[in-house]
């Protein structure tokens, strides 16, 4: 993708952000995970009239249940591959892991409270990837693993059981649904503000569908990129 | 096939009986079942009077029992076909030509049910023994729980294995298994009752909350008489009579039956869950709440999430806050 800019030397337009199989990525996970989540909250919280409704459409608690569990191996498959794939570009095509966090990152939470409450002189600036977008992938990365293991503890509660105590069955269940819980507050409620509420992109942030972003928006939500790709210093 | 003999007998004699009411009591002409009920049916005496809805009856300690019978009902039940009224209500069987029938001498709910249900052991004899000797058909308490309680009197259906061959059967089952739960929650739910016995009533609570009940729960809401092919709660709670494993056979856990009751509990594990190790059994929480003294890992993840969640979601506020305030000063400041 630096590429496309290196071939755009008027610095306007847009430049590619994401590439086809991180677009096919986020268009798969989105429907896997709303899918998981309805079939699986609504078996959480399985006495509210709207959830009743779902089960009994979808064919009764068993065929809810078999939805669920064949989408949730799917998203095992889905959290493997993007794992592998990450691994391998970071240590086998040596490109920069430009997702994980630094200690830059932890001073960017604190740097961005004090300018938007006016205290610092200074606001910080990122990267190719903020600190608000770092936490939702790392929380979603970690959520994942979490969500997988429990899955599988309460897809197979008998093979478990045979090597570990009883009570891993119900804590399993907690955390499954717990994690599944805050998951989709988080989605809800941080995700679907910043990438289709927010005032400056509503009704959506396009740029993980289309791949493009503008390089105006580079250049205000991710300056360190901007200098990076143009060779221009910002102010 | 026991059954055959006092049924001709008691059909017999209800026969001539039910001849000489139709003739003499013009009162209950009109009555919808009567008229509709042919003489032949040995039954009709009976049902004559007892079809009436509000027909009921006061004990001497206040209690009321009603005295309606579904006559339908009880024909379509496993009973229906094969047993006449008065092989269970045998006190009334030597005096059906005497009207009104003696007078029932039970004072209390307890006694009457006890006195009446002796009548299945005629051909239930170790169920109603077992029953007997057990926790709920022997107690101290101001009730006792006995074969109607869970099986109706006049409306008994099929039970058994949720896999029969015959279809009609099966049905019943199903039904059957369907409204056990709600069965034992009419006195489990009881508070005033279940305080005589210092029992839990969150018990059909926590079976709902858990992966059979609410299995349990939504079969039932899908339709009425799908097989219910889950756990419902006489099949965990079940433990030998020295014979098999049943449920009529109940007991407080004691010190000295402890052991054996935990081990009737693997064994209904293993009924439809085969090759399930001891600890299989303890996944289930036993109808408790997880607290600090108890299942204390679930407990303590679970009030992590809602401390977790609650940090989450305000530091997300605080950011949509500041950045929706952020964006409306730098748009002023533009157009300044």
């Amino acid at each position: 993708m630096r590429q496309t800019v290196a071939a755009n030397p008027h610095k306007t337009g847009d430049i590619q952000r994401f590439n086809t199989r991180q677009r096919v990525e986020h268009y798969i996970l989105m429907v896997v995970f709303t899918v998981l989540a309805i079939t699986g909250l609504i078996q959480r919280f399985y006495t509210v009239g709207i959830c009743q409704w779902i089960i009994l459409h979808l064919g009764g608690i068993t065929q809810t249940r078999y939805i669920h569990r064949g989408l949730g191996i799917f998203f095992t498959a889905l959290v493997l591959y993007h794992l592998i794939f990450a691994l391998y570009k970071i240590f086998g095509r040596h490109e920069r892991a430009s997702m994980v966090p630094t200690i830059s990152d932890y001073k960017g939470v604190v740097a961005e409270l004090k300018c938007n409450m006016g205290l610092g002189t200074e606001c910080p600036r990122f990267g190719r990837f903020d600190y608000r977008q770092k936490f939702e992938y790392f929380g979603m990365f970690f959520g994942s693993i979490i969500i997988i293991i429990s899955g599988f503890i309460l897809l197979f509660p008998t093979l478990v059981t045979s090597w570990m105590p009883g009570e891993a069955i119900p804590v399993a269940l907690t955390f499954h649904g717990w994690e599944a819980t805050l998951a989709v507050l988080v989605i809800l409620v941080w995700h679907i503000y910043d990438a289709v509420l927010r005032p400056d992109i509503f009704p959506t942030d396009k740029s993980i569908f289309t791949g493009k972003i503008s390089l105006e928006r580079v250049k205000e939500e991710h300056p360190l990129e901007y200098e990076e790709i143009t060779g221009e210093k910002i102010d | 096939m026991a059954l055959r003999k006092p049924l001709i007998t008691a059909g017999g004699v209800l026969f001539f009986g039910a001849l000489m009411y139709l003739g003499s009591a013009p009162v209950l002409a009109a009555d919808p079942v009567s008229t509709t009920l042919p003489p032949s049916d040995p039954n009709a005496a009976c049902v004559n009077c007892h079809s009436v809805n509000d027909l009921s009856l006061t004990l001497s300690d206040g209690e009321t029992i009603s005295c309606y019978v579904d006559y339908t009902q009880f024909q379509a039940s496993k009973h229906g076909t094969i047993v006449a009224c008065t092989v269970c209500h045998a006190d009334i069987a030597g005096n059906a030509t005497i009207f009104p029938h003696p007078a029932v001498t039970a004072t209390n709910i307890k006694d009457f049910k006890s006195g009446l249900y002796q009548a299945c052991a005629k051909c239930h004899a170790q169920e109603s023994k077992d029953l007997q000797a057990s926790v709920h058909g022997n107690q101290t308490g101001t009730q006792i729980a006995t074969c109607g309680d869970c099986h109706t009197a006049h409306d008994t259906l099929a039970t058994g294995s949720f896999q029969t061959a015959n279809s009609q059967e099966q049905t019943q089952i199903n039904t059957y298994r369907l409204q056990s739960v709600t069965d034992c929650d009419k006195c489990h739910g009881n508070d005033a009752l279940m305080k005589q016995y210092g029992i839990s009533t969150n018990v059909v609570n926590s079976y709902l909350q858990d992966f059979h009940g609410k299995t349990t729960y939504l079969i039932g809401e899908q339709a009425k008489n799908l097989p219910i092919k889950t756990a419902v709660c006489s099949d965990c709670h079940r433990i030998s009579d020295g014979i098999s494993l049943t449920t009529h056979a109940l007991q407080f856990i004691t010190p000295t039956n402890q052991a054996s009751i935990e081990q009737s509990f693997d064994a209904a594990c293993q009924q439809c869950h085969p090759g399930t190790s001891a600890s299989f059994a303890a996944a289930y929480l036993s109808h408790n709440q997880p607290s600090t003294t108890y299942a204390q890992v679930d407990f303590w993840v679970t009030w992590f999430y809602r401390l977790m969640i609650a940090f989450v979601l305000i530091g997300l506020f605080i950011h949509i806050g500041f950045d929706i305030y952020k964006r409306r000063q730098s748009k002023k400041a533009k157009e300044v």
